[in-house]
C-alpha cells in the first residue's frame, strides 16, 4: 500500500528535512572558505597591533594617557579578559602583545590553528582593555569573530576523529553554525548601521560627508577642500553609504550578487581607509568579505604560493632559448618536462598539462602558464596576461614555430 | 630530446598527462565532500555517524545558534515591546563577551572637532603660548594614510573628549535641579561653577598630568615650572548656508565653543 501522493511528498519532504538537518553534522559546508578568512584575518589583526607597536608605551603602558577601568577582582571573567589591567601585571603589557603576534603567527601558518585562535583571543581582549580609546568598529567586530572562530576548523583539513562519531559530528555542528554566525554578525554590522543612518537627519539628506570630511580627525585637507567646492559629492557618497548599508544583508546571500555587492563594499571601505583616514577599520570589513568566499573560490585562493607543478608536453624546438629561461627562473621546480621523442620538430605547438587541475593548455594559452608558473616570473604575471589577452603570446607562439605572422590586409576601398 | 624532469618530481605530481591536443574540462570539486571518511587510511576504520543521531546534534547546535542570534537582535533593537520584556536580560548577556556597538556614525555623526590646549608658566618667566599636542600628529596623519597616527590621534584627542563629557554630565544633573523656566539656573550649571566637581573625575586628573609632564619637557631645563593651565575648544564645521554666504572664505568654522579650566600652581 502506497498511500496518497500528498503523504508520499509529505514522507519525500521529511526525508530531505533531516538530510538537510544531519548534513550539517557530518559535512564541513565552509572547510575551505573558514581557511582562508582565518588566514586573511589573522594576518589583518598582526597587522593592526604590529602598526601600533612603535608607539606602545603612549598607548598601552601604565604611564601612558588613557583613561582606564580598574581591574575588579570579584569578577572570574577579568582575570580571564582583563588580567592586562591587574596591579601587578601592567607594567608586563608588552608580554601580552608580544604573545599575541606570536600567537598570530604560529596561527597564520596553520601550526595548532584552534589553540592558537583561542590563545589570539584572549591575548586580543587583554589588549584591548588596555586602552580603550582606539578601539572602533572595526575592532568590535573583530572581538566578536575572533571568539566564534574558536569553535570553526580553520585548518583546511577535515576533521578526523575515525573513532568517535558523535564528538566528531558535534564539532562539525559547531564549526558549520559558528561561522555561519560569522557571516551573519557581519551582516548584522551593516542592518544595524544602516536602519540607524536611516533615523539620522543629515543621512537623510545627504549632508552627513559634507560635515563629516570637515573634522580633522575623520579627513584630509584634500577632501576638506573638495567637499566644500562641491557639495554634491557629499549627496552621492551619504546616499551610496546608506543604501549599500541596506541593500548588504540581504544581497550578500545570493550567489549571483555577491560579487558586485563586495565590490561596492570595497569601494566604500577603501575611501573609509585612506580618504577618512580609518586605515585599519576599512581594511578588516574587507577582511571579512572572505567569510563569504565559495568553497571553489577559497580553494583557488589557498592554491597562490603552493606549488603548482606543470608538466610540458610539447615543446618547439625554437622556443629553446626561451624554456632555458624559464628553468633559470623557476626556482620552485614546478616545470616537469614530459616530452616524448619527435614533439620537439620545428612546427610543433606548445602543449601543457596541468596534474592539478587535470587540464591541458595549448598554443598561446599553454605559453601564458608558461611563462607565469616559475616563481621568479611570478611578478610579470599581469603584463603576461595582458600580452595573451592582447594576443601577443599569440604571435610569439607562432614566431616560436617558426610559422610566418598573417598579414595586416587594409580593407578594400 | 629530453625526458628528464626539468625539476624534482614529488609523487603527487605522478598525473599521466593527456595525449597531444586532448582538451579535459577542469576538475570539478564538490564542496560537500569535506568529510573526514575521505581521507586516506580512514576509511576502514572511520565509524559512520548514524543519522538520528547527526540530527541531534545539529537540532542542538542551531538551538545555541538560534537562542544566541535572538538575543543579540533583541540587544540591537531600538526601544521595542520585545526590547522592553527581554532588555535587560539580553544587555545582561551580551555585556562581556559580546558587547557590540554598530552606530558607525550614526543616527548623526559626530561634526565637531573637540581640541584640548595647554600652556605653561615657568618659575621667574610669564606665561607661555598656547600648545595643541595634536598639531605635528595630525600633519604626519594627513601625510601617512597607511599608519598608526589616526589611533594616536584618538589617545591625545579623548584628553578633550573626556573633559567635555565629564562637564556634560555634570550640567545635565545641575539643570535637573532647577526649574525649566528659572533663568538662575543657566548661571548655576556654568562651566565656570561645575570646576568644584570636576576636579574628582579621572579625565580631569588625566588632563593635569598630562599638561604637568608636557610642560616639563616644554619649558628651559634650567627652568621650573611654577603653573600651568588648559582648555577644551569645540570647532563646529561651516553649515551649508554660510557656505553660500560666503563664510568659508573667512573663516574654516562655523563657531568656536572655548572652555577654560583653572590655573594650577605647582606645589614644591
Amino acid at each position: 500500500m502506497t498511500g496518497a501522493p500528498i503523504v508520499f511528498d509529505l514522507r519525500r519532504l521529511t526525508q530531505k528535512l533531516l538530510d538537510w538537518l544531519a548534513g550539517f553534522a557530518t559535512h564541513e559546508k565552509h572547510l575551505h572558505a573558514a581557511a582562508v578568512f582565518h588566514k586573511v584575518f589573522f594576518a589583518w589583526l598582526f597587522l593592526h597591533t604590529a602598526l601600533l607597536l612603535p608607539y606602545h608605551a603612549e598607548i598601552w603602558a601604565p604611564e601612558a594617557f588613557v583613561q582606564r577601568y580598574p581591574f575588579e577582582p570579584a569578577s572570574w571573567l577579568e582575570w580571564v579578559l582583563t588580567l592586562s589591567r591587574h596591579p601587578a601585571l601592567e607594567a608586563y603589557y608588552l608580554v601580552f602583545i608580544l604573545g599575541q603576534l606570536g600567537a598570530l603567527t604560529l596561527g597564520f601558518f596553520g601550526v595548532w590553528p584552534r589553540l592558537m585562535t583561542l590563545v589570539a583571543y584572549l591575548l586580543t581582549m587583554n589588549i584591548n582593555s588596555l586602552a580603550g580609546v582606539i578601539l572602533d568598529g572595526g575592532n568590535n567586530l573583530a572581538q566578536l569573530v575572533l571568539f566564534f572562530l574558536i569553535f570553526v576548523n580553520t585548518s583546511g583539513k577535515a576533521i578526523a576523529l575515525p573513532r568517535w562519531p558523535a564528538l566528531r559530528g558535534g564539532l562539525v555542528a559547531v564549526a558549520n553554525l559558528a561561522f555561519t554566525m560569522i557571516m551573519v554578525q557581519i551582516a548584522l554590522v551593516y542592518f544595524c548601521a544602516g536602519i540607524y543612518k536611516l533615523n539620522g537627519h543629515l543621512w537623510s539628506n545627504g549632508m552627513a560627508l559634507y560635515y563629516i570630511l570637515q573634522a580633522d580627525t575623520y579627513s584630509h585637507p584634500v577632501l576638506h577642500d573638495l567637499i566644500i567646492e562641491w557639495p554634491w559629492l557629499s549627496l552621492i557618497g551619504s546616499y551610496f553609504t546608506v543604501g549599500f548599508q541596506m541593500v548588504f544583508p540581504y544581497l550578500i546571500w545570493s550567489k549571483k550578487t555577491r560579487p558586485w555587492v563586495i565590490a561596492a563594499g570595497v569601494m566604500l571601505h577603501l575611501g573609509i581607509s585612506f580618504g577618512m583616514g580609518l586605515f585599519t577599520f576599512g581594511l578588516v570589513m574587507i577582511a571579512m568579505y572572505f567569510a563569504y568566499c565559495t568553497e571553489v573560490t577559497a580553494m583557488s585562493l589557498l592554491r597562490i604560493g603552493g606549488r603548482q607543478p606543470l608538466h610540458i608536453v610539447r615543446y618547439p624546438a625554437a622556443g629553446g632559448r626561451l624554456l632555458t629561461w624559464l628553468r633559470r627562473l623557476d626556482i620552485r621546480r614546478v616545470l616537469v618536462d614530459r616530452r616524448q621523442s619527435g614533439e620537439q620538430g620545428e612546427d610543433t605547438s606548445i602543449s601543457v598539462w596541468d596534474p592539478e587541475r587535470e587540464r591541458s593548455y595549448n598554443g598561446a594559452e599553454a605559453l601564458r602558464e608558461l611563462l607565469v608558473r616559475p616563481f621568479l616570473a611570478a611578478p610579470l604575471a599581469p603584463l603576461v596576461y595582458a600580452s595573451w589577452y592582447l594576443g601577443g603570446l599569440d604571435r610569439l607562439q607562432r614566431r616560436l614555430q617558426g610559422q610566418p605572422q598573417p598579414e595586416v590586409t587594409s580593407q578594400p576601398s | 630530446m629530453s625526458d628528464e624532469p626539468v625539476g624534482e618530481r614529488p609523487d603527487e605530481d605522478a598525473v599521466s598527462p593527456p595525449k597531444p591536443g586532448e582538451q579535459l574540462e577542469p576538475k570539478v570539486v564538490d564542496p560537500t565532500s569535506n568529510v573526514a571518511s575521505a581521507e586516506p587510511g580512514d576509511a576502514k576504520e572511520a565509524k559512520p555517524l548514524r543519522r538520528p543521531l547527526a540530527v541531534v546534534l545539529t537540532l542542538m547546535a542551531m538551538a545555541v545558534f538560534v537562542t544566541h542570534l535572538g538575543i543579540t537582535l533583541v540587544y540591537l533593537s531600538p526601544a521595542n515591546l520585545l526590547k522592553k520584556e527581554g532588555g535587560q536580560f539580553a544587555d545582561r548577556y551580551m555585556k562581556v563577551l559580546f558587547y557590540q556597538n554598530w552606530h558607525l556614525f550614526s543616527p548623526e555623526p559626530g561634526i565637531s572637532t573637540t581640541k584640548f590646549a595647554f600652556r605653561c608658566y615657568p618659575e621667574g618667566g610669564e606665561w607661555g603660548q598656547w600648545h595643541d599636542p595634536l598639531v605635528s600628529l595630525h600633519e604626519d596623519f594627513y601625510k601617512h594614510r597607511v599608519g598608526a597616527y589616526g589611533k594616536l590621534i584618538y589617545v591625545y584627542r579623548d584628553l578633550a573628549i573626556g573633559l567635555k563629557q565629564a562637564l556634560g554630565r555634570h550640567q545635565r544633573t545641575c539643570l535637573e535641579r532647577y526649574p525649566e523656566d528659572d533663568p538662575q539656573r543657566y548661571l548655576e550649571c556654568a562651566p565656570s561653577p561645575m570646576m568644584v566637581q570636576m576636579v574628582d573625575e579621572p579625565s580631569f586628573e588625566l588632563a593635569m598630568r598630562f599638561t604637568r609632564t608636557a610642560c616639563s619637557a616644554l619649558i628651559d631645563p634650567d627652568q621650573q615650572l611654577a603653573a600651568y593651565t588648559f582648555k577644551t575648544l569645540e570647532f563646529f564645521p561651516l553649515k551649508y548656508s554660510e557656505r553660500e554666504e560666503g563664510v568659508a572664505a573667512e573663516r574654516p568654522w562655523s563657531k568656536v565653543v572655548e572652555i577654560p579650566y583653572p590655573i594650577f600652581e605647582v606645589e614644591r
